[in-house]
């Protein structure tokens, strides 16, 4: 079981003076149970991929394959539904999306348009508010009345309502301050490794890339430019250069101690690994 | 001189809660001051504040030593101008050109001055081959350098920044970052700049922290960054070269204070043996 992209390509505004081919010949697997980062520059179509992990956008060519569904170019898809149920979608900024007067409300909304009696649902919302930190004194206010980094995740608590066993999450911690950010991606995390969802994220972050992802895709101009799993990505140079990212801090402590004559081994990413190194080697 | 003067600055959006409570700070004529806070702790209602686009409950701002009152709104705002985080919410010319006339037409300049003024500007920006294009084909790192060039020919002396890098992809932060940087250099411009970019705030010059409406902590960033914990507890970070040489002295090995990462690395060099 797994996600697959064979020879997908999505244009935009097809036969029009607008038309514009966002994705090209875009070839991937992706395994579950996995945190992957989509990484790319502005206008790479990182967000156009990832829109057809749920059938927002359909494939103008090639194939999607999530699980069992099957999304191909010119085929009407059927099984909308079925899929959106599977595969979660939390857009850029989803803060702007809730629309309920009240918290529970909001992340119930997704549970009983698909079916689930109104008490359950809300018993659902209470149990996906606690999961994304929402204080339970909270679950009776308008979306209105909280902070920017609160209503995202109330959003977020929305899409997890449907229980899905695949989250994907478009720039997540844009905006977020430090810690917020942080927060939102240990959350993840323990989804991730507690609940076994399969976790796509676009990021511009490279410390949360290098913090807490398995693999990283890098997108370029509508293609896949690579693929491969963190360590990998982090340790080549060439890689990060040509992915044409800043890498994060640690790694470039790491290259600017190289470069300066003290090596560190390849498998240590952390202060503490790094520090612990340093100090073994301190001059008598 | 200063450049601005707050006391005792009040400001509450529903009358019950203080956004802004009792806030008093100075900043230097030609400085870089940085604010930091998390989500919701008064920062860009402090903006708003300096600017007039909010009405002080009680307090004062002087602004290159006028106070600003409802009737002088105009003379200060001829002082001070705000690039806004949003790129896509404050274009209004259906050109680059147009868009950076905008405020000069507003002030009645002459059309052949107007040219050589945004032709300055928009060159200083690394703007001046898109003068024909359309503002919306932009990328947002061009947007928001336009936003300032629309700024900065109104020949403003402070310039605030709210948040104006934070929705752009890493190499629109770092060209922004640059270009302030750059703008800042021979001390003219006086710039304040409201962010969550921690490496920003390292290359500013004085530090504001603010926490539920009040002024937390204010000094150079390394004095601020000193008081760790007290920025962890309010959901602030501190800069990966803070961090790494807390825990390099932790260990034994105490090295000298900075926020650049090449020096920290010379400082290494010499306490441990190459191989």
């Amino acid at each position: 079981m797994s996600i697959r992209f064979e020879k997908v390509d999505y244009e935009y505004s097809p036969n029009t003076p607008f038309a514009f081919q966002a994705l090209k010949e875009i070839d991937l697997e992706l395994s579950l149970g996995k945190i992957t980062a989509i990484i790319g520059a502005t206008g790479s179509g990182k967000t156009t991929m990832v829109q057809h992990l749920n059938a927002l956008l359909l494939p103008t060519a090639g194939k999607v394959t999530v699980q069992d569904f099957e999304i191909e170019a010119n085929k009407r898809f059927t099984q909308v539904k079925a899929l959106r149920q599977k595969v979660g979608l939390v857009f850029q900024f989803a803060e702007y999306q809730l629309f309920e007067e009240t918290l529970i409300k909001d992340v119930a909304f997704g549970p009983k348009n698909f079916g689930v009696a109104e008490h359950e649902a809300e018993e659902i919302a209470k149990s996906c508010l606690r999961t994304v930190g929402i204080d339970e004194l909270d679950y009776e206010k308008s979306p209105l009345e909280l902070s920017g980094g609160q209503k995202r995740r109330v959003a977020i608590a929305g899409i997890l309502a449907m229980s899905p066993e695949i989250l994907v999450l478009d720039e997540p911690t844009a905006g977020l301050d430090p810690q917020g950010a942080k927060q939102m991606m240990d959350l993840f995390k323990k989804l991730n490794s507690e609940k076994k969802i399969t976790i796509l994220i676009v990021t511009h972050n490279m410390e949360h890339v290098l913090d807490y992802c398995d693999e990283v895709v890098v997108l370029d101009h509508g293609k896949v430019l690579m693929q491969t799993d963190i360590n990998t990505f982090f340790e080549n140079d060439e890689y990060m250069e040509k992915a044409n990212i800043n890498p994060p801090s640690i790694i470039r402590l790491k290259n600017l101690l190289k470069k300066n004559g003290i090596s560190i081994s390849k498998d240590v990413v952390t202060i503490d690994g790094m520090v612990k190194e340093l100090t073994k080697r301190l001059k008598k | 001189m200063n450049a601005i003067e707050v006391k005792n600055l009040n400001y509450s959006y529903d009358r019950e809660n203080w956004a802004v409570k009792d806030i008093s700070f100075v900043v230097e004529e030609g400085s870089y001051t940085t604010i930091i806070g998390h989500n919701g702790s008064g920062k860009s209602t402090i903006a708003k504040l300096l600017l007039g686009l909010l009405e002080k409950n009680s307090g004062s701002i002087l602004v290159e030593g006028l106070e600003l009152t409802t009737e002088n709104l105009h003379e200060i705002r001829n002082k001070i101008g705000i690039v806004f985080q949003n790129p896509d919410n404050q274009f209004i010319g259906s050109t680059v050109r147009d868009d950076i006339a905008f405020g000069l037409e507003n002030h009645c300049f002459p059309q052949d001055e107007m040219d050589e003024i945004i032709e300055t500007y928009a060159q200083k920006v690394g703007m001046f081959d898109y003068l024909d294009n359309e503002p919306t084909k932009l990328s947002g790192g061009q947007k928001q350098r336009v936003a300032i060039a629309s700024v900065l020919a109104m020949k403003h002396n402070i310039l605030v920044f709210d948040e104006a890098t934070s929705m752009l992809d890493p190499t629109g932060k770092k060209e922004i970052n640059q270009l302030i940087n750059e703008l800042h250099k021979d001390k003219k411009l006086t710039v304040i700049s409201i962010t969550h970019d921690i490496e920003e705030v390292a290359q500013s010059d004085n530090v504001i922290v603010v926490d539920k409406g009040r002024i937390a902590l204010t000094g150079t960033p390394l004095e601020v960054f000193k008081k760790e914990e007290a920025l962890i507890k309010m959901q602030l970070d501190i800069p990966f070269v803070y961090k790494f040489r807390k825990a390099l002295s932790q260990n034994g090995m105490k090295i000298a204070e900075t926020l650049s990462m090449e020096r920290m690395v010379e400082e290494i060099c010499q306490f441990v043996s190459k191989k």
